[in-house]
């Protein structure tokens, strides 16, 4: 691959999907920063770099983050000049998930972060861990006795819902209705609707706001009347000036919570169920070793994490890596490419299960909309793998499913913005 | 007698994400435990510009640095 077969391909195109780290790995260990030719949008791939961005919000705003190559199509007009930071302010109404917390800027996100602080942390998942397994086990219980299941559908779709939900405080009786509102109509051991997996929840403008109406009413509940979950934190938290905040304002965070980080968990847990069903050694070496499952989780984050990129805008002419980035510039932020940037990971391709710093990659982000809700999304994949390989003695692809081991198909979620396969047939055999 | 200022370095363990991003910025000073929560392993093992971006780019503000005065 060179810079000339670089510029001939348009990193949207979806029919990259299967395999995104071609491209995405010239240009991390050749141009780190790069404007592609197609959209005009400045491609951001190398580490460092990559930190610089997500350390300058000041600089590179997270307005436009989910707006696609091209947020001027959205925007009534292009101001001149080079700082931009007032127009896009006044103008975010235009841009999608603009009452979100992952589209705001300090200062008016550092108030809105303040309502999550503490509330999902290594501590309290640690002090929950036992009720984490207790779920596990549960969902687990369901897909076992019939050998073979779907992942996504039969396991970690139900299962990371009943996490957050148990967490947040929502009662079982709700989820069913939630799911139904967010167009999702699966429950435990339910496969969705055929054409449901393709749907990322971050398509289109405030697409959380079927959720508003019923957080809104549990905060003020739980304002009345505290109980020891998530909620009863998030409606108790004070903005850092130390006023209340409207129970709407809670509501749009819990949605958040909520809706937004499942997608992304469930596509790890299969990228890291389907590289231990397809290397039996390194099965057999993580059912010896489960204290190594942790870091495996981590190089599965590095190598293929859910997300391969995002967008900031430019609201002031600046420069980065040489290259000159005009106010006003659309950038490609790709995490997926900077976990795999040489200069910071040696051989970056390769999959090492107990690779050293591995945990210097940014598969959760980096600065302040680090990604909240990691700490869980790391308990959930440990111990659904610790307790499949205890439950185990063999996990394998259905090949009936993906094909033979030198043939495998798998079919990906045809977005440049997240990597990871759409289903994963699996056959278990259990341990008596 | 002179007194010293002397800088400590504060971790809240309620709020510490485990995000581990101390460990970039003054990785001679921070460590994280068997939970990823973050700690302090010398108070004064990186300069102090670093330990600064340590504990300013905490994304939990877990981090917070205290003045305090030694006799």
């Amino acid at each position: 691959m060179d810079i000339d077969s670089i510029d001939g391909i348009d990193y949207t195109d979806p029919s990259l999907a299967p395999d995104p780290y071609r491209h995405l790995d010239y240009l991390a260990a050749h141009c780190p920063v790069y404007r592609e030719p197609h959209h005009g949008v400045v491609m951001v791939t190398g580490h460092e770099e990559a930190i610089t961005v997500l350390r300058s919000p000041d600089v590179f705003s997270s307005a436009t983050l989910i707006a696609g190559p091209d947020p001027w199509s959205l925007l009534p007009e292009r101001p001149e000049g080079d700082d931009i930071t007032e127009f896009v302010n006044a103008h975010r109404e235009y841009l999608p998930q603009n009452d979100q917390i992952v589209t705001a800027d300090p200062p008016v996100h550092t108030a809105q972060r303040a309502l999550l602080m503490g509330l999902i942390t290594p501590k309290r998942l640690k002090e929950n861990e036992e009720f984490i397994w207790r779920l596990t086990d549960r969902q687990l219980d369901y897909i076992l006795p019939r050998g073979t299941a779907e992942l996504m559908a039969d396991y970690a779709q139900p299962y990371t819902l009943l996490i957050i939900a148990d967490l947040l405080g929502v009662p079982e009786e709700d989820h069913a209705m939630l799911l139904a509102r967010r167009g999702l109509g699966q429950m435990p051991g339910t496969r969705p609707a055929p054409d449901a997996e393709h749907k990322p929840a971050t398509h289109g403008h405030n697409t959380l706001e079927i959720f508003y109406d019923y957080f809104s009413a549990k905060i003020a509940e739980r304002r009345a009347r505290p109980r020891g979950d998530v909620l009863t934190g998030m409606a108790q938290a004070l903005f850092p000036d130390g006023t209340v905040p409207e129970p709407i304002e809670v509501a749009r965070i819990a949605s958040n919570l909520f809706a937004a980080g499942q997608e992304t968990t469930v596509r790890l847990i299969a990228t890291a169920l389907r590289r231990i069903a397809e290397e039996p050694e390194l099965q057999a070496q993580l059912r010896g070793h489960p204290d190594q499952v942790s870091r495996f989780v981590e190089e599965t984050l590095r190598t293929e994490g859910p997300i391969l990129g995002e967008y900031r805008i430019a609201l002031k002419t600046t420069e980065l890596g040489g290259v000159k980035i005009p106010a006003g510039t659309q950038v490609f932020l790709s995490n997926g490419a900077a976990n795999r940037d040489p200069r910071q990971f040696e051989c970056p391709a390769e999959f090492r299960a107990t690779r050293e710093n591995v945990r210097r990659h940014i598969a959760f982000g980096h600065g302040v909309h680090t990604c909240p809700g990691a700490p869980l999304a790391r308990s959930e994949t440990r111990i659904t793998i610790e307790r499949l390989l205890e439950r185990t003695t063999d996990i394998r692809v259905n090949e009936e499913a993906h094909g033979p081991a030198n043939a495998r198909r798998y079919t990906y979620l045809p977005t440049h913005m997240f990597h990871g396969i759409a289903t994963l047939h699996l056959d278990f055999t259990v341990k008596d | 007698m002179a007194t010293i200022a002397h800088r400590e370095i504060r971790v809240d363990r309620t709020l510490c994400m485990g995000s581990g991003q101390c460990c970039w910025y003054a990785p001679n000073t921070f460590d994280q435990d068997d939970e990823t929560v973050a700690i302090v392993i010398d108070p004064q093992g990186d300069p102090a510009d670093q330990i600064n971006a340590a504990v300013n780019g905490c994304p939990t503000r877990a981090l917070s640095l205290v003045e305090t005065e030694e006799q």
